[in-house]
């Protein structure tokens, strides 16, 4: 039944998508709770033009899309501290602004398109072993900041006025939590594609909160349900043979409308 | 005595409109302060302006002896704001999470005793467990002065947080805030447009206006007020 695991590839992209679907969660919650949800789809979309840049250039797509992603995440930041626009609009901005630079690149280099829509829908296949270390780094940074500022990223998240009386750092820890979206977003790409990664931050957060836990609890049910939902959608997309970022975020969705249903007198 | 909090000259303008005007006041350990005044008069610019979250445009503040700009000594001032309305009702946080999330270990060696301490302080052993979201207003409050005493503060600012709050529930507050003042001798600055209550309560009266600040003997606890700055 399981003969698929035999494919290195297969190996490769379940290992990579299991750490992105255990980061994806981890970094949208502090996202989701501060009502900042579409910040992942900017991020995702600035990255695309990283990705659009290695390909033409064959310099990695992954190491661009997370430079692209970042820069994107301080700009967006600090476009927001300094109010000179509103945080939506600076979003829009960015999110507009990135499918405008990579419609131009197809126009003038056609030739990488089909790379490309690899990188927007995801593509299982195109994980590298490069790839996978410079996941598996991200991967390692990230839980050890998460675990070293848990408590400043929680009063930050709660209210950054009450944090700020209590000694935490609010700007530079704000543009932390982008900088770490920015580069979950960036080495999601490759499992669910550009326009689809996003929702790996989002949906499985807002399908835990259904269930009314505390924060951590909240926190740890939006990790499990993002890995088994990455595994329903990668064996669901081997056997239907349909795409496994969609297969991903369709099963992500249904865990969300079972969970509301299940919920609803909550 | 070296004063708890000194304002010198300060004043504030938010754009061309000017908010505050050359306070200079004093504060000492152990006093209990109403800060009042009429809507839109400055009362919560300058407790932000206390707490650091607005930068004066003149003037000097010092918070226990130090220059308000070189203070890092926060686990030893105290805040509780008005309800956060939007954080209470749809925030995933337990009590026990909301009050260790600002923890510091300087003042309690021990995350569990310190969590504890508080919840019998404010009297909320019972709610350790559950979701703000599930919690009274009165119960709320009590869950934000807990969570503002975890660190042993010697300086409580209060920023109106009974309103909102049933009549029942403030005057237990009210009693509860007087223990911590004189029971654990926490010194209280409680911003407040309810005159009636506070002038009950207080040891000392800031008024503040447009023009400046003025202070008034609290006559119900005059014995208190020693340290009336001019």
């Amino acid at each position: 039944m399981l003969e698929i695991l035999q494919y290195q590839f297969f190996q490769r992209a379940l290992f990579a998508g299991i750490l992105v679907a255990i980061l994806s969660p981890l970094i949208g919650m502090y996202v989701v709770v501060r009502r900042y949800s579409a910040l992942s789809d900017s991020l995702s979309h600035v990255a695309l033009v990283g990705v659009a840049i290695g390909l033409i250039t064959s310099f990695s797509p992954i190491f661009l899309g997370i430079v692209f992603s970042v820069i994107a995440g301080i700009l967006i930041e600090l476009l927001r501290s300094y109010k000179k626009v509103y945080t939506e609009a600076a979003l829009m901005l960015f999110l507009s602004g990135s499918i405008a630079v990579v419609s131009i690149l197809i126009s003038v280099f056609g030739g990488f398109r089909v790379s490309l829509s690899s990188f927007l829908f995801g593509s299982i296949s195109t994980v590298t072993n490069n790839d996978l270390y410079w996941i598996l780094g991200i991967f390692s940074l990230v839980i050890i900041i998460v675990a070293g500022f848990y408590n400043s990223f929680l009063q930050l998240s709660f209210s950054e006025d009450l944090a700020k009386i209590s000694g935490v750092n609010v700007f530079w820890l704000r543009l932390l939590i982008t900088v770490l979206a920015s580069m979950v977003v960036a080495i999601g790409i490759q499992i669910v594609g550009g326009l689809l990664v996003g929702s790996l931050m989002v949906i499985p957060v807002i399908t835990s909160l259904q269930y009314k836990l505390g924060f951590k609890a909240s926190h740890m049910l939006a990790v499990v349900i993002s890995v088994f939902a990455l595994f329903v959608g990668f064996f669901a997309a081997y056997y239907l043979n349909i795409p496994t970022g969609g297969a991903i975020v369709i099963t992500n969705i249904t865990f969300f409308l079972i969970s509301l249903v299940f919920n609803w007198r909550k | 005595m070296n004063p708890i909090v000194s304002v010198t000259h300060l004043s504030f303008f938010y754009g061309q409109n000017q908010v505050l005007y050359d306070l200079n006041f004093d504060i000492f350990e152990g006093e209990y302060i109403g800060l009042i005044g009429a809507n839109g008069s400055g009362k919560t610019t300058l407790l932000y302006l206390l707490l650091n979250i607005l930068q004066p445009t003149s003037g000097n503040i010092k918070l226990l002896g130090c220059d308000l700009k070189k203070f890092k000594d926060w686990q030893n001032i105290g805040y509780v704001p008005q309800i956060l309305a939007d954080q209470s009702n749809t925030f995933p946080i337990t009590v026990s999470e909301l009050i260790l999330a600002n923890y510091n270990q300087k003042a309690y060696k021990n995350q569990k005793e310190a969590l504890k301490n508080v919840l019998q302080i404010a009297d909320i052993e019972d709610l350790e467990n559950r979701l703000i979201t599930s919690l009274s207003g009165g119960q709320r409050q009590r869950v934000m002065i807990a969570r503002s005493l975890v660190n042993n503060p010697k300086l409580l600012f209060l920023d109106e947080p009974t309103s909102g709050v049933d009549n029942n529930s403030q005057n237990n507050f009210y009693t509860f805030l007087d223990t911590l003042n004189q029971k654990f001798g926490i010194t209280i600055v409680f911003v407040s447009h309810d005159l009636d209550t506070i002038t009950k309560k207080a040891s000392r009266i800031l008024c503040i206006d447009h023009f400046g600040i003025t202070e008034q003997k609290n006559h119900v606890h005059q014995s208190k007020i020693t340290h009336v700055h001019q």
